[in-house]
């Protein structure tokens, strides 16, 4: 069974090149386009991993990191935050919400999937 | 225990002893034998009966068997005929016949044995159905075929079952036993012959069984019922035995033969009392035949034994007590001889051995007992020779020490002398001399004092009027070897002449007078030089003991103590009256500024103390340069008017001199002075003049005189005491002087710190964060209490900045207050307040400076009660060169004038307040200054965030989907199509550079740019560049070198960043080197890491280097459109190596090439600020 990838980001595009990358690496992707549905897919779908981007609308990649680590069925759920938000101090906050590694925006394909990868086997 | 009750014990021990041993032993030999006997004569009893039982019983079978062998032949029947034993009908009639023939025959039989057998009483016949057939009987009639019918009777039953059958005893005529025999007749069709059987001659035999005396016999059935009565008696009734133990026993015990009988002691024999019953059976009737008799018999030949053994052993005590008696005898003599001779040895006669020939372990002790005898007396013998001994020492020692305590008791004496009496040697040397006579055995004793020149006689004892006056005449005198007392004192040993007539240096004169004839002289040495010496004298020749010597000069010794102690006392007294005069002048000096009395208390004391009778204490006045006298004691009024009119300079007269020289000058005697200049002192009657100087470092103060009426000079210790009293003096007169200056600086002082606590107060206060308001008025308040006027306003320009308004009040009531509260005047209509305001100069207005018509108030302003003043006064508020409000002040109260120099202290109080409010206008501005920043900054931030994300996005998606077409997600990618990808990408990269470098440019800027600091190692640092560029520099056919050093300590910085200049250091040099080598170096110099990136370039002129490192520049412009970059990497660098604190510069000569150097710190713990 293909592992099952949930990524929460409100791009259409980024979004399109997530998808073309997993699904050719042999992943599934589920996706959502904000932070609150973020959570209740990760609730509803118990993805194997969640990409996580920050400037979302309305709950923020911070917050909604913090939620899915807070709740104990999903906290074993690893976290890669994608993002563009590069200022120094922006890994510090996404590692304080509790997120397990952090990628920023634009990605190397490949190095994100050696990221996934490493998580997921 | 007495002797002789002890003595007897032995001989009672012995006996009883012995008594017991023998007797016991005979007593128990006797008893035993008899107990034994007993048991056999038991014993045999038991088995004679048993045989005579047996035998009985043997007979009673016998006479039993023979009735049934008597019955038995008789006995022969039809039914022996085999025929017979076919019963049937048939065969009846046959057998009736033979039976009726076979019944007479049988009828007869029966009385031929009734004949024969005495015993049998009764013969009958039971057919086989036991009816009777036959009958005959001795008592009764004959009776044939009676038919009675037996058959159910025990008999015939018993006897059907083929046995011959005796049936169970039974009375007849209630007292003969008799029995029933039943015979079986036939084999197997069975009849019955019964016989009646009397058993009175059963009876008989036993009655003829004899038994001895008190035994009997007698047989029980088997159903235990008497058949024979013991005493031979006829039975009366049945009797049931059962109960009987042995009867018991008997049925329960095996049959067996023999003589071995079981002795059986029962206790309830027929006639009473024990039995020994013995029996035997009768085994096929179940009869037992018991013999008994009484357990008494048994004893019977006993009794022979029993007196046997009680002869003996009565015999055997007898014996006992008489061996005892002699063995005690025996025994207890030679210890009573041994008792006796201890008892002698014991009271102490010890000549007398004790004589014992027993040759035993006794005679050894008694021996043993004469040696300790023999040895006591040798030791106590040994012992009255050493208490002799003992008690000679003891005596001795007792002489020596009632001596020596006499010499301690005259010791002690003297010292107690001494301590008597501290201040005269002389009681002492009375009683040395008292006690060096008693305890030497002397006749006469000399006490003498040496003063360093003569000898003087100050005690002597015993001595004749004649022998004192030869004394009195030689002494005083100088030492002399002559006389034992001068010779003690030269020599300073000890003098010890044995005849005084045989020495030939001796004044012989002398001792004649007394006879003197034995001398001991000791000097007194007081640290090795002689003071005096002691003397005693004998009238005979002879030695004096060592004893004496010692006594002697342990005397001289304490006369040396005492005269020492006299001579300290006085010094002591002395000495003690000089500091209580000092201590007193000095007290009198600290605790009286009254200099007068103090110097008169001085110059009284000085006087005193220095033995004078008269002096002065002056004071130099250095105006007039004379000497004043300012004390006098002991001097006429006339003098001490003289001494004022003299005009005493420096250097005339002893005070003069004194003066001028600055010593102590002394005159011993005026007289030989002559042309003293004051000649009335003279005339006065003062002959010894000393004058001590009163000096300060710099200064003669004046001068301390005393004088004596007697010539001389004054001793050192004098003149010592006058210079302490000169310094007191000194002391007193320049604190009064002191005292004086003070009290009137003090009294300025006091005003001043008045006004100065209060400010000083004001200013910590106003450094409180307290409101302007309550600043204010602390301010006023301060105001008010240093002032005293009756109301005090601060003023301030109003929100509006168009007028002045009150913003604090002190003294004002409520009434005055509240028409002011939020009153703005307009600077137009404020009067003298905007005057002030303006120009910044204080006013004053009352009585004789009235308000100018221009500064009245007009209404509404005049209205208000507060403002309506005649006298009042107004100071501006100056901070920092500029007015800030004015401060207004009147006593409209109390109508009192303002004092002038008030303005002057509200001036003070208008500056702190001014400053206060100026404070607070600057504290607000800064408050809204950094809100404004604080906003803009966030504004800032919050910019960047979003144009970070914004332009990241779309470069994010061209990146992203040009990586996966080259990745091969849509199928393979011709060769052209994936150059120019690749170009795309390139250019995406390079866009996407540019973006960061603006993004990060604008950051450090704002300041918004943090390092992250962590952990890092350079060298790893230059190898990750290295090996980042090696491709690039391989391309442009560079060489690449990398030199790090092994060692190099952690660094702790923001890494990335570092990388970060670090590439674009290294990139700078690929790209604008063409030919030859870029090589990277780092150290560590100074505390810091030094990183150098050299390059073989064209170099950087001196004009650029500065340039280069500026936003957007680049040496060449021209340059930039054939390198790329954007221009901004340098600045970027150097910003971000100065935010670790460190520097970015460059060092080049053009053509040769360039080296960019940068240092960070080795641990960045805060990033520096942001330039």
């Amino acid at each position: 069974m293909s592992k099952r990838i949930l990524a929460i980001e409100d791009h259409e595009e980024n979004r399109r090149i997530l998808r073309l990358l997993l699904q050719s690496a042999g992943f599934e992707m589920i996706e959502a386009l904000t932070g609150e549905d973020g959570v209740a897919m990760a609730e509803k779908e118990r993805p194997d991993l969640i990409l996580m981007d920050i400037q979302l609308p309305g709950l923020d990649g911070y917050e909604a990191t913090r939620r899915i680590k807070a709740n104990p069925d999903l906290r074993h759920i690893p976290i890669i935050v994608v993002t563009s938000y590069a200022l120094s101090g922006d890994d510090v906050k996404a590692f304080e919400a509790g997120c397990d590694a952090y990628v920023t925006k634009p990605f190397v394909p490949r190095e994100l999937l050696a990221k996934i990868r490493g998580y997921l086997g | 225990m007495t002797g002789p009750a002890r003595r007897g014990r032995l001989f009672r021990k012995y006996v009883v002893v012995l008594f017991v041993l023998v007797g016991g032993v005979l007593m128990a030999a006797s008893l035993v034998e008899l107990y034994f006997s007993y048991r056999e004569t038991q014993r045999a009893i038991v088995r004679e009966e048993r045989a005579k039982a047996v035998a009985a019983a043997g007979r009673i079978e016998q006479f039993l068997k023979e009735i049934e062998q008597q019955v038995r032949e008789t006995t022969r029947t039809a039914s022996d005929d085999p025929d017979a034993s076919q019963v049937g009908p048939a065969k009846l009639g046959f057998r009736e016949g033979l039976g009726a023939a076979l019944a007479d025959q049988r009828a007869l039989d029966f009385v031929r044995v009734l004949r024969n057998v005495p015993a049998i009483s009764e013969l009958s016949y039971l057919d086989l159905s036991g009816k009777e057939q036959v009958r005959v009987s001795r008592l009764d009639l004959d009776v044939v075929g009676s038919q009675e019918d037996f058959s159910r009777a025990p008999k015939f039953l018993e006897a059907k079952t083929g046995k011959t059958h005796w049936s169970p005893v039974y009375l007849k005529n209630e007292s003969e036993p008799y029995s029933t025999l039943s015979i079986p007749v036939g084999k197997y069709a069975i009849e019955v012959t019964t016989a009646e059987v009397s058993l009175g001659p059963v009876q008989k035999m036993m009655s003829q069984i004899e038994v001895g005396p008190g035994g009997y016999a007698y047989v029980v059935d088997a159903r235990n019922h008497l058949i024979t009565r013991p005493d031979g008696q006829s039975l009366r009734a049945d009797q049931d035995l059962s109960s009987l133990a042995r009867v018991h026993s008997a049925r329960a015990e095996q049959p067996r033969g023999g003589d071995d009988a079981q002795v059986t002691v029962a206790a309830d024999g027929f006639r009473g009392g024990m039995v020994l019953s013995a029996h035997a059976s009768i085994g096929s009737l179940g009869w037992l035949v018991f013999v008994e008799r009484p357990a008494a018999d048994a004893y019977a030949p006993l009794r022979a034994p029993i007196v046997r053994s009680v002869v003996i052993f009565v015999l055997g005590l007898l014996l006992s007590v008489l061996a005892s008696l002699l063995l005690a005898r025996r025994m207890a003599a030679p210890i009573r001889v041994l008792q006796e001779g201890a008892a002698r040895i014991g009271a102490g006669t010890l000549d007398r051995p004790i004589e014992l020939r027993t040759g035993d372990e006794i005679e050894g002790l008694a021996s043993s007992f004469n040696q300790m005898a023999a040895s006591l007396k040798e030791s106590y013998e040994g012992l009255e020779q050493k208490v002799e001994a003992r008690t000679r020492e003891l005596a001795e020692a007792n002489r020596d020490l009632s001596e020596a305590l006499d010499q301690q008791t005259a010791t002690s004496e003297i010292l107690g002398v001494i301590s008597q009496s501290p201040t005269d040697a002389q009681p002492v040397f009375e009683a040395i001399v008292r006690s060096a006579v008693r305890l030497c055995g002397a006749t006469y004793g000399t006490a003498h004092r040496f003063d360093g020149e003569l000898v003087h006689l100050t005690a002597h004892h015993h001595c004749t009027p004649e022998v004192l006056a030869e004394l009195r005449g030689a002494f005083p005198m100088r030492p002399d070897r002559r006389m034992m007392s001068g010779r003690a004192i030269l020599t300073k040993a000890v003098v010890h002449v044995e005849d005084l007539r045989a020495d030939p240096e001796y004044a012989q004169q002398v001792g004649r007078a007394g006879g003197f004839r034995a001398v001991l002289a000791v000097p007194m040495l007081r640290e090795g030089r002689p003071i005096g010496a002691i003397v005693v004298i004998r009238a005979e020749p002879g030695p004096f003991s060592a004893n004496h010597i010692e006594l002697l000069e342990t005397f001289a010794d304490q006369a040396v103590i005492a005269v020492e102690n006299v001579r300290l006392f006085k010094e002591l007294t002395r000495s003690v009256a000089e500091l209580r005069a000092l201590g007193e002048v000095g007290q009198a000096v600290s605790s009286s500024l009254d200099i007068q009395s103090v110097l008169t208390s001085i110059v009284t004391h000085a006087v005193d103390l220095s033995q004078a009778d008269a002096g002065t204490i002056y004071e130099f006045d250095e105006g007039a340069q004379v000497f004043v006298p300012r004390a006098n004691y002991g001097i006429a009024p006339e003098m001490i008017e003289a001494l004022r009119r003299s005009h005493i300079r420096l250097g005339e007269t002893v005070v003069g001199q004194a003066g001028s020289k600055r010593v102590a000058v002394q005159i011993p005697d005026l007289e030989s002075a002559s042309g003293y200049p004051l000649p009335f002192v003279l005339k006065a009657g003062f002959r010894a003049l000393l004058a001590v100087p009163l000096l300060t470092e710099s200064h003669v103060v004046g001068a301390l005189v005393v004088r004596r009426k007697v010539a001389g000079t004054f001793p050192q210790p004098v003149v010592d005491l006058l210079q302490a009293f000169a310094t007191q003096s000194v002391i007193a007169i320049q604190n009064a002087r002191l005292f004086r200056e003070i009290d009137e600086k003090s009294r300025a002082l006091e005003e001043l710190s008045r006004n100065q606590e209060q400010l000083s107060r004001l200013s910590t206060a106003l450094q409180e964060p307290l409101s302007l308001t309550e600043q204010l008025r602390r301010v006023l308040d301060a105001a008010r209490q240093v002032v005293g006027l009756d109301h005090l306003y601060i003023w301030t320009p109003s929100a509006g900045g168009d007028g002045l308004m009150v913003s604090a009040g002190a003294g004002l009531t409520e009434s005055d207050y509240r028409p002011l509260l939020g009153v703005s005047i307009p600077f137009a209509e404020a009067g003298a307040l905007a005057a002030v305001y303006e120009d910044g100069e204080p006013r004053v207005f009352d009585e004789t400076h009235p308000v100018p018509e221009r500064y009245r108030l007009r209404p509404p302003y005049s209205e208000i009660a507060a403002l309506r003043l005649r006298a009042f006064l107004v100071s501006p508020m100056i901070a920092r060169g500029h007015t800030v409000g004015v401060l207004s002040a009147d006593n409209r109260l109390t109508r009192a004038p303002i004092a002038a120099h008030t303005v002057e202290l509200l001036h003070s109080f208008a500056a702190q307040a001014a400053v206060a409010v100026e404070n607070a206008r600057l504290f607000q501005e800064i408050q809204d200054k950094s809100q404004q920043l604080e906003l803009a900054s966030r504004h800032k931030s919050q910019f960047l965030a979003n144009m970070s994300h914004e332009l990241r996005t779309p470069m994010n998606a061209v990146l992203g989907y040009t990586d996966l077409i080259l990745d091969g997600i849509f199928g393979d990618v011709p060769e052209a199509i994936r150059d120019t990808l690749e170009r795309v990408k390139g250019n995406g990269h390079h866009l996407l550079g540019l973006i960061n470098d603006v993004l990060d440019l604008s950051r450090i800027e704002a300041g918004q740019l943090t390092l992250s600091l962590g952990d890092y190692a350079m060298g790893e640092v230059v190898h990750a560049v290295a090996s980042a560029v090696e491709s690039l520099a391989a391309g442009k056919k560079l060489a690449l070198k990398a030199i790090v050093p092994i060692d190099l300590p952690p660094g702790r910085g923001d890494e990335r960043r570092l990388t970060q200049v670090l590439m674009n250091l290294v990139g700078n040099a690929i790209k604008f080197t063409d030919v030859g080598q870029v090589s990277i170096e780092a150290r560590v110099a100074d505390g810091s890491f030094l990183v150098a990136v050299s390059d073989t370039g064209p170099g950087v002129s001196e004009a650029d280097r500065q340039r280069i490192f500026e936003e957007f520049q680049q040496v060449d412009s021209s340059s930039t459109r054939k390198k790329g970059g954007s221009g901004l990497g340098l600045a970027i660098s150097k910003r971000l190596v100065e935010l670790h604190g460190g520097r970015l510069w460059v060092e080049s000569t053009l053509g040769q090439g360039s080296i960019f150097y940068f240092t960070v710190p080795l641990r960045v713990e805060r990033p520096a600020e942001s330039a």
